[in-house]
């Protein structure tokens, strides 16, 4: 980081910060803090729900996994834009009628508080705990590259977090998003034009891509049936599907942003609009890591992304054994150089034979690449045990710090910390809400004024902030952060599904076969995470599963008078 | 905070129509969902093409 850099980061840090402040001006009750005086139009509200969703994690390893998997990652996406229609045509609209604070207010109605509450925690822990993984994560990925300490770089972003949402609340979060999503696909924009400028001179776009499909990275769509396989087509309209109808449905960090329309019509053109962007936008990220692996394949990349743990292996006896696999993987660089040079070249001219075993060439030295990176990771986890041994993560940043001029380098910084912002507010505007409305109101002070609402969802924000913070420094303590992040969000959500899709599908189902339901389906996922090697995916599914069909089972085994005495 | 005044037009149903040139909602899901498949089509024969 140079000097300019700095002024770019801090410059752009500080202008949102201050735009936050200004629009702070006109939230001064409850209403405008919690709902954000619903007036905001649809393209701030698609803006504020894409902001919320894409997390730093979503820039520092959407490009790593493009450079380390191939695009298949966008089929995760697919169930995306059915869940957008069928939230916007039945979801949407009894939140509306019903007018709710909170997505969990409905259930009091549909079912009875306790159900609600239920819901309501199981949502105030996974989103506690996610909050501060979403500010850790990137802080210890910047600090590890740049040599920032972790705690200040997990001090400020929690800061600024805490900043824009207690004095804002809903309405300057949404406001603040759309100026950080502007940020980020810009940023992110910059980074594309100026790798594929940094290509070698015959090398255009075209063939790039070519050269990347050459290497099996192309790999957009998998209609195979494969349970093994993560992400298929059939995987992004099944698991992909429970995943965003519960996170857009039921998790109030997003119900909170569409629910500060203007009018019914603008949330549900919020919701279509993130529908129709959101997969083109993941395509986009994902293309920016696919240009970095073909810049990679012109230029020698690190056997390892991780540089830290390098130098932790080189000061171990085993220090050695990974020196000779780095000269190993400079040879097969040189030789994948060569094949895939000579692929170019007769693409060019139009040689499709000699095009052809170029490919095979450059394919054979990939896989010997591949063998030796494999090598590597096992010497790291020999030499420091407990050692990160997944680099995708560090793939990016690593070529924005190396490879991007002065300037732009602190603009990447700032779009990560960007992301880090605008999801962690969205968090912490829905735990304060949530902690508010579904607990303090229904059992500590009913009937309170305004006034003493507002102030005490500011309170519980900063909290909450505090809580995230403190999480954050436990989270280094967790030996794989992204994967916990995936995980933690895919344990809770089929549970909380399931009792919403039995209050608005199932209505002859009572609250208490539900309540139970929902209990015992939270018992199984854990068992399920805790016990077997299910890919996380599938939890939203079992947990949805083992609600709907437990509740009609409890709901047909109960008696009716025994519910209504 | 609790059911004020300007909830009355949401109730009404005011600005409940979707924009033109979409004469219903279902035809603007419908759109959603047919964007959808051409991506996907585009993304396979992407995928073919490019193996």
């Amino acid at each position: 980081m140079r000097a300019l850099d700095w002024v770019v980061l801090v410059g752009t840090l500080a202008a949102i910060v201050a735009y936050g402040a200004w629009k702070s001006r006109q939230v001064n009750d409850a209403e405008a803090w919690l709902r954000g005086g619903r007036d905001l139009r649809w393209w701030t509200i698609g803006l504020s729900i894409m902001a919320t969703q894409a997390s730093a994690v979503t820039f520092l390893s959407t490009p790593g996994q493009a450079y380390e998997d191939g695009m298949g990652f966008v089929q995760f996406y697919f169930g995306l834009p059915v869940a957008m229609v069928i939230l916007s045509a039945t979801i949407v609209p009894i939140y509306y009628r019903l007018k709710v604070y909170t997505a969990y207010e409905y259930l009091e109605g549909r079912f009875d508080r306790k159900t609600r509450l239920l819901t309501a925690l199981l949502f105030l822990v996974q989103r506690g705990l996610g909050a501060g993984l979403s500010i850790y994560a990137p802080a210890i990925i910047v600090s590890t590259v740049l040599g920032w300490p972790v705690g200040w770089t997990t001090l400020v972003i929690g800061t600024i977090v805490v900043g824009i949402t207690v004095s804002g609340g809903t309405k300057v979060v949404s406001q603040t998003q759309t100026w950080q999503m502007a940020v980020m696909l810009g940023g992110m924009a910059l980074a594309l034009v100026l790798v594929i400028r940094a290509l070698p001179a015959e090398v255009s776009t075209g063939q790039a891509v070519r050269v990347a499909g050459a290497l099996g990275k192309l790999n957009l769509v998998d209609f195979s049936p494969r349970l093994d396989t993560r992400y298929t087509f059939w995987s992004g309209m099944t698991g992909g599907l429970f995943v965003a109808l519960a996170y857009f449905g039921t998790d109030q960090s997003q119900v909170q942003r569409y629910l500060s329309g203007g009018t019914l019509a603008e949330s549900r053109l919020g919701l279509l609009m993130n529908g129709l962007v959101k997969i083109p936008m993941q395509l986009f990220i994902l293309f920016v890591g696919l240009m970095v692996f073909v810049f990679y394949q012109f230029h020698e990349p690190p056997l390892f992304f991780q540089r830290a743990t390098v130098e932790r292996v080189y000061a171990t006896p085993a220090g050695a054994e990974l020196r000779a696999l780095e000269v190993d993987h400079a040879r097969v660089f040189a030789e994948k150089r060569g094949a895939l040079e000579r692929l170019v070249a007769a693409s060019r001219r139009g040689d499709a034979d000699a095009e052809a075993r170029a490919k095979t060439e450059a394919q054979a030295a990939d896989g010997e690449d591949r063998a030796l990176r494999g090598k590597a990771r096992a010497v790291i986890a020999r030499a420091v045990p407990g050692a990160e041994t997944k680099d995708a993560d560090y793939v990016f940043i690593t070529y924005v710090t190396r490879h991007l001029p002065t300037g732009v380098v602190g603009l990447l910084i700032a779009v990560i910390l960007c992301a880090a912002i605008s999801s962690t507010a969205s968090a912490l505007n829905a735990l304060g809400s949530t902690t508010v409305v579904d607990f303090y109101k229904t059992t500590v002070r009913p009937a309170a004024s305004d006034r003493h609402y507002l102030v005490a969802a500011k309170l519980f924000t900063v909290v909450w902030g505090a809580i995230a913070m403190a999480f954050a420094a436990f989270a280094a303590q967790l030996d794989n952060l992204i994967q916990a992040v995936n995980i933690l969000g895919s344990v809770f959500y089929g549970p909380t599904l399931g009792v919403f899709l039995v209050g608005f599908f199932l209505p002859r189902v009572r609250g208490t076969p539900v309540f139970w339901a929902a209990i015992a389906a939270q018992g199984a996922v854990f068992a399920v995470f805790a016990l077997s090697s299910i890919g996380f995916l599938w939890y939203n599914v079992i947990g949805c599963a083992i609600v709907v069909v437990l509740a009609l089972a409890l709901d047909a085994a109960a008696p009716r008078a025994a519910e209504t005495a | 905070m609790a059911n004020p005044a300007a909830d009355a037009p949401r109730a009404a149903g005011e600005g409940e129509a979707p924009p033109a040139p979409f004469r219903s909602w279902r035809e603007l899901y419908a759109m959603v969902i047919a964007s959808l498949a051409l991506v996907v089509v585009v993304l396979a024969a992407l995928t073919r093409a490019y193996r």
